[in-house]
């Protein structure tokens, strides 16, 4: 299994850090030799709809081989607070390089 | 870092990467065609506002030019944000809400919100009182059939704005 896998961002819960249009570079080997810890950013499968991944932020372990995940823009977030933790296995790997797309503007004309 | 964003967009074109969602769209089944509907009465102000705000004269001070220059400025700021939020508020209940059975009993629901999108760009764009008042009939049209989705009977009456142009409310309770 090639140890880099590559993910457009799409949508704004991780704003103003990933924002949609953006790109990240995931380590899929990353949690070979560690555990997930607090304040990464992984992408991880969708635990309710299949095929689909996601890319959120670790809040916390639960100590049972599940994390729970969070949208660094609660207000526009669907993560644990709506589907409770998730297993480790769900976890593709953690963000190793993120690369910046243009920004659009607000409100663009017309 | 923009150039590792050129590669991996051009990548991106000879093999699409995976989507990774930073997702927002909570199923939450609140939605309301009342916000469009303001929205078109706001436009339709801001070119009655506009229409009646008097023009400096040639002999005007700069003083009056400024004080004339920032009314408009205002009111076209207003036309171009309520304008905007009128398409937001569209394509959210076309996109989220709408079903395809709701299309299926309302044929004719893509095309309307179609021109009204159109509407609204030019209701933005210029300073056209048929066309924000065809935002707002186009928003009474969406209302109506999705008021009827929900089962809810609607009633056509002037609104209570200084607008006072008629407007579709759903009839509950």
């Amino acid at each position: 299994m090639f140890p880099i896998a590559r993910f457009r961002v799409e949508q704004r819960s991780m704003s103003p850090v990933l924002n949609p249009g953006d790109y990240v570079l995931v380590n899929r080997w990353a949690y070979r030799s560690r555990e997930p810890a607090v304040g990464d950013l992984v992408v991880f499968r969708d635990p309710e709809r299949p095929g689909v991944f996601m890319c959120k932020r670790v809040a916390r372990a639960t100590g049972s081989g599940s994390y729970v995940v969070l949208g660094d823009n609660e207000a526009l977030s669907r993560d644990s607070r709506w589907f409770g933790p998730i297993p480790r296995s769900l976890i593709v790997g953690k963000v190793w390089r993120h690369a910046r797309g243009r920004r659009a503007p607000i409100g663009s004309l017309p | 870092m923009a150039l590792l964003h050129s590669l991996l967009r051009t990548l991106d074109r000879v093999s699409p990467a995976k989507v990774a969602y930073a997702h927002c769209d909570i199923p939450c089944g609140i939605y309301d065609p009342h916000h469009a509907q303001m929205a078109a009465h706001t436009v339709i102000r801001m070119v009655d506002l506009i229409g009646q705000l008097e023009k400096p004269a040639a002999n005007a001070t700069p003083e009056q030019r400024q004080e004339y220059t920032n009314k408009l400025a205002r009111y076209i700021a207003t036309k171009e944000q309520h304008s905007e939020i009128y398409k937001t508020e569209l394509r959210v209940l076309w996109a989220d809400y709408f079903k395809p059975e709701h299309v299926q009993q309302f044929p004719q629901l893509h095309d309307l919100v179609w021109k009204a999108l159109k509407s609204a760009s030019k209701g933005r764009q210029e300073i056209n009182l048929a066309a924000s008042e065809e935002m707002l009939r186009q928003a009474n049209e969406v209302a109506t059939i999705f008021w009827k989705t929900k089962g809810v009977p609607t009633y056509a009456a002037k609104s209570p704005y200084p607008t006072g142009r008629e407007t579709v409310y759903p009839k509950i309770g």
